[in-house]
């Protein structure tokens, strides 16, 4: 926002034309205050203050919270409770910060800004402000990413979520048809401790409940009371063999403080199979889906992460990684793969800052395994898999940003070296 | 395999050296200790030796220089007249002890160089009866010699050890170790770098008896009792095609008496762990070899080049001139000729000359000694007198200052084949050169003195944060970088745009503070226009600032785009970045709006002084994040100086103002006798 021009002051005592007669503000009236103050500097300058201060608090709470948790907590959100060491401040969040500024930028820095040579620099990077902001807002609500991991010799057209899980619901009929329901974890989350919710599945017969949803749990065996002396769970049998657990049972844990695709989610399931209800537990690193008997067919139920399909088939050749001589500091990792589309194979070399970028999907050379080896016998190499609409928005931004702070930055600094030539002649001359 | 063949030799040979006693040259008992002499003929072309440490391919006296300011904190330390044969007291550099410490271990065992800064380490291991009772007369921080703590060596690698191993188990996080544990690994670490260095040259020194080793003795001429290690690495394939065939043939004797032969050879040659000596044979190999990979390819069947056993035996000699107490001028150059055809052989020694005179010109300290001149010329011409030869002389010489940090500046970009910054030391240097740059330019434009006076200040505070740096840090300036750093468009366009960002904020906000300490203490209280001016150099600065950190930032996700498949993701590095953007687009802002005015946005620009400190520093210490690639001990502090400061300077500011403020309502209120309203 810049050259908006400055309302008069008519408050008494202060200069200003003669005030009109007074009369009762209409709709119209407020409307227009409501402009003015959407397209102030002032309020530029709370949201810019408001906006470091959040950052900063963001920052700092990475140090004890994932990138995950703080971004959805302090980036993603309209409110946060900012922590800066004990202190619990109440902050607006960035969205609702944002979505003010881009406000602000279209009423004041676009539509209301006086339109001239001096201002089009101005013009210019506002409008490039507003294409950053509408390339993260497109990136937020329409892009996916995940990982893929691929062994030399290994095909895949699937990449997962590293945070987001999806509960899953197959159902086998006696012939061996099957149907299957993916729910949004997020949608049953609500579910937490002590609680139960039931879950509607278009077209499925046997009636679920879900909840006790743990967001980071681990699932641990359950031996009968009478097995240990003094009433305490003895996980050992006679002669100190190991006793056969009766059950497990979820165990909540506090969220991965750094990061968020350790969290292994848990849930307690409830199926109405035939008169009665069969309950079992979820838990993110089960190696198979529960499975129940609902009459004739079987219900199958799963916690997994979630998984975006590509239109097209990657197979790993070749993973390479070099170490700058004589070290283990990493020079360079590099994948051969073979990129199928139908018959036809590319052969593509995906290496760092160099991703391959096709039908809208970016596949980034993010690491390598196993790491415990310096030259694995079986190495797998892992992609990084985005689909960002807005993936070349940026760059265009940033382009538009420069040439208008260039424009007019360069303006103020001509102007300003004629006028200091102007205002100083005799220290120009060198006079002391 | 050798290795497998002579375990058991090999590990009854290590249990023997592991005491880490630097032997070779035992200090005489109760006297002097005789002090060896190098002429400068030597020091220089051993310097010039190209090796190969972490990856890069030095100068052998660069790899003197980081060695002794890793262990001695220092790059010089000071030999006693009391301790050594000497007439006074005298400092040594890096290659003089470089050199004493691979040609006389026992010598270079008595310097105190190795410096303990906190007594408690040791004090700690005295209590419990391991460690000399002298320790606790020395001061909190002091300098100790490998012969003073050699008592305690075991007990301190020890307990360093367990804290390593604690931490590895995840038992203890190596963010939080405590002083002591730091200090107790950082000991551990010097101790073994200098034993690994003062047994380093055994190999040269050392002779192998034949006697009792008929297989080896066939190998040479009749007659000849003990072989050097350049014939034994000759020989080495032969030797070991005899050990293999006495193996296959079941002579045990003579089996083990080639693996004890080849053994100790092996096992002498291989102390220089992480320091290639030797450029590889086999032209697609990168990675440099030490004597001992020499000898175990020879041993497996890979003959020596001559060019390498040349080297080898250049090394000998001078080992051998050395101890008859030559001057080994001659032996010197011959290994520098030898090491330096074989690096040329290979492209590999192009830039070690351009390195030695990097070090050797020193720009840097120079550059910091012309600045303060300057600084202290121009400061003098503020006084009147003179004045008219003082400013010129200051301009003349920031100017001599600002083109050798450049010249520095420059050959760092040369040697490393990178643009100006791809470290945390670089960006000091980077970021106070166009500090002092933008000064000039500015002055040239308005002529007022203060960006003439703040240009040499900045430069000197800068390349005084550098040397600091560089004494903390205490690693290779130059190191090799990882996967995702090598790349020069963005390490030339990022990198450049934000650090000319946090430059010119920085100097605006150095203008600011100008501006709020010159009201404050009414310093020209009548110059309305001088201070009229200052408050546009703090907008203009701040508008510079605010092109450099926004283009910076973008380009920055843009990289980060094609990296890692996100544009923003909140890495604490970014979200600094992002906070001087936001910051100072709320300045400009605030000004535009007319929410603040000169003082208000010199307030202003001591906050972005502080988000810069933040960003450039303060995001490493909080070890998150992909960025957190520059954590150095001792930042914490000095960043905690520099946000005191500030915070006095927004107090004080603050209380004026609110004053000045008061006292102006009060002239204005009715009665008060001031102006009507």
């Amino acid at each position: 926002m810049s050259d908006v021009p400055a309302p008069t002051l008519t408050a008494a005592g202060r200069a200003g034309p003669a005030a009109p007669p007074a009369r009762a503000p209409g709709p119209a009236d407020l409307l227009r205050r409501v402009v003015d103050v959407l397209g102030s500097f002032g309020l530029a300058c709370v949201i810019l203050a408001l906006l470091t201060v959040l950052t900063l608090a963001g920052t700092l709470a990475q140090t004890h919270k994932s990138l995950f948790d703080v971004q959805e907590e302090y980036f993603e959100s309209l409110f946060v409770l900012a922590e800066f060491g004990p202190l619990r401040v109440p902050l607006p969040g960035a969205y609702l910060l944002l979505v003010l500024l881009a406000l602000n930028l279209v009423v004041g820095g676009l539509v209301r800004i006086r339109k001239r040579l001096a201002t089009v620099g101005v013009l210019v990077v506002h409008a490039g402000m507003l294409a950053l902001l509408g390339g993260g807002l497109v990136e937020y609500l329409a892009s996916d990413r995940g990982s893929l991991r691929l062994y030399e010799g290994e095909t895949g057209a699937v990449f997962q979520s590293g945070e987001l899980w999806d509960l899953v619901v197959e159902e086998v009929a006696p012939d061996g048809q099957a149907r299957a329901w993916v729910v949004p974890v997020e949608e049953i989350a609500g579910a937490g401790p002590g609680r139960l919710r039931s879950l509607r599945l278009a077209g499925l017969d046997p009636g679920l409940q879900v909840g006790d949803y743990v967001r980071n749990a681990e699932v641990v065996p359950v031996f009968a009371p009478e097995a240990g002396a003094h009433g305490a769970p003895d996980p050992h049998g006679p002669h100190g063999a190991p006793a056969r657990p009766t059950g497990y049972r979820v165990r909540r844990l506090d969220p991965h403080p750094v990061s968020a695709e350790q969290n292994v989610p848990a849930l307690r399931v409830l199926v109405a199979a035939g008169e009665g209800l069969q309950e079992g537990v979820l838990w993110g690193n089960q190696a198979f889906p529960w499975e129940v008997r609902t009459g004739e067919a079987a219900l199958r139920l799963d916690l997994r992460r979630r998984e975006f399909e590509l239109p097209f088939a990657i197979r790993l050749e070749e993973f390479v990684k070099e170490d700058h001589p004589g070290t283990r500091l990493p020079r360079r990792f590099s994948s051969y793969v073979t990129k199928v589309e139908g018959r036809v194979e590319t052969r593509i070399h995906i290496t760092m800052n160099e991703p391959l970028r096709h039908e809208g999907y970016t596949l980034y050379q993010s690491g390598w395994g196993p790491q415990s080896e310096r030259e694995p016998p079986w190495p797998y190499s892992v992609f990084s898999v985005v689909r960002n609409p807005a993936d070349r928005v940026p760059a265009w931004a940033c382009l538009v940003l420069a040439v208008g702070l260039l424009f007019h930055f360069l303006l103020k600094l001509v102007n300003y070296a004629r006028a200091e030539a102007r205002r100083s002649p005799a220290r120009r001359a060198g006079a002391p | 395999m050798i290795r497998g063949r002579f375990a058991w030799i090999l590990a009854a040979l290590v249990t023997a050296g592991c005491g880490g006693r630097a032997d070779g040259e035992a200090a005489p008992a109760g006297g002097r200790v005789p002090i060896p002499r190098w002429s400068e003929e030597v020091q220089d072309a051993l310097a010039a030796v190209p090796v190969q440490e972490q990856g890069r391919i030095k100068p052998l006296g660069t790899w003197a220089r980081f060695q002794l300011l890793r262990i001695n904190h220092a790059l010089t330390f000071v030999v006693s007249a009391r301790r050594f044969d000497l007439p006074a007291d005298e400092r040594r550099g890096p290659m003089p002890w470089a050199l004493d410490m691979l040609f006389h271990p026992g010598t270079a065992s008595e310097y105190r160089c190795f410096l303990v800064p906190d007594r408690e380490v040791l004090s700690d291991l005295h209590r419990a009866g391991e460690a000399p009772g002298e320790v606790e007369r020395r001061r909190k921080r002091d300098r100790h010699s490998y012969a003073d703590l050699q008592p305690a060596r075991d007990a301190i690698l020890a307990r360093a050890e367990r804290v390593l191993r604690e931490e590895e188990a995840g038992r203890l996080d190596p963010k939080e170790r405590t002083p002591l544990h730091r200090e107790l690994v950082l000991l551990r670490s010097s101790l073994l770098e200098f034993e690994t260095a003062a047994r380093g040259l055994d190999w040269a020194r050392a002779r192998y008896a034949l006697a009792g080793t008929p297989a080896a003795a066939a190998l040479y001429p009749e007659g000849t009792t003990a072989v050097r290690f350049s014939e034994v690495l000759r020989e080495a394939p032969r030797l070991g095609a005899a050990l293999r065939a006495a193996t296959d043939r079941a002579d045990d004797e003579a089996a083990r008496g080639l693996e004890r032969f080849i053994g100790q050879a092996w096992l002498d040659a291989g102390h220089l762990r992480g320091v290639g000596l030797f450029p590889p044979p086999v032209p697609r190999e990168e990675a440099w070899l030490g004597a001992a990979e020499l000898l175990q390819r020879a041993a497996a069947g890979q003959a020596v080049p001559p060019g390498h056993l040349a080297l080898v035996g250049a090394w000998e000699a001078l080992a051998d001139a050395v101890a008859a107490g030559g001057d080994g001028v001659a032996e010197a150059r011959a290994v520098l000729e030898r090491a330096r055809a074989l690096a040329e052989a290979r492209g590999e020694y192009e830039k070690i000359d351009l390195e030695l005179t990097y070090y050797d010109l020193g720009p840097f300290d120079h550059a910091k000694v012309l600045y303060l001149i300057a600084f202290a010329l121009i400061a003098l011409s503020w006084l009147g007198r003179f004045s008219r030869w003082l400013r010129p002389a200051g301009v003349v010489l920031t100017v001599a200052a600002l083109a050798l940090h450049a010249l520095g500046i420059t050959l760092r970009c040369v040697i490393r084949g990178h643009p100006p910054v791809s470290t945390l030391y670089e960006t000091i240097l980077f970021i106070s050169a166009v500090g002092s740059l933008t000064c000039l330019v500015i002055e040239w434009v308005n002529r007022r003195r203060i960006a003439l006076a703040l240009g040499p200040l900045l430069g000197a505070l800068g390349l005084l944060l550098a040397g600091n740096y560089e004494m903390i840090d205490r690693q290779d300036t130059m190191p090799k970088l990882q996967a995702v750093l090598d790349t020069n468009f963005w390490l030339a366009t990022h990198v450049l745009c934000i650090s000319i960002g946090y430059s010119a904020a920085l100097l605006a906000s150095a203008f600011g503070q100008a501006y709020i300490l010159g009201r404050v203490l009414g310093i020209r209280r009548a110059d309305a226009a001088g201070y009229a001016g200052l408050g546009r150099m703090v907008y203009g600065t701040t508008a510079f600032a605010l092109i450099f950190a926004v283009v910076g930032t973008i380009l920055g996700g843009v990289w980060a785009n094609d990296s890692w498949g996100r544009f923003w993701g909140w890495d604490p590095k970014e979200n600094g970045a992002l906070m001087i953007c936001l910051w100072t687009v709320m300045m400009l802002h605030a000004r535009l709006g007319g929410y603040v005015r000169a003082f208000g946005l010199s307030m202003l620009s001591v906050v972005l002084a502080m988000i810069v400190a933040f960003s450039w520093w303060g995001v490493n210490l909080l070890q998150v994040g992909l960025h957190s690639y520059g954590w150095i001990q001792g930042v914490g502090t000095a960043l905690g100086v520099f946000y005191l400061a500030e915070t006095v300077v927004l107090a004080v500011g603050g209380t004026w103002a609110w004053r000045q403020r008061r006292a102006a309502r009060a002239a204005a209120a009715p009665g008060s006798g001031g102006p009507a309203a």
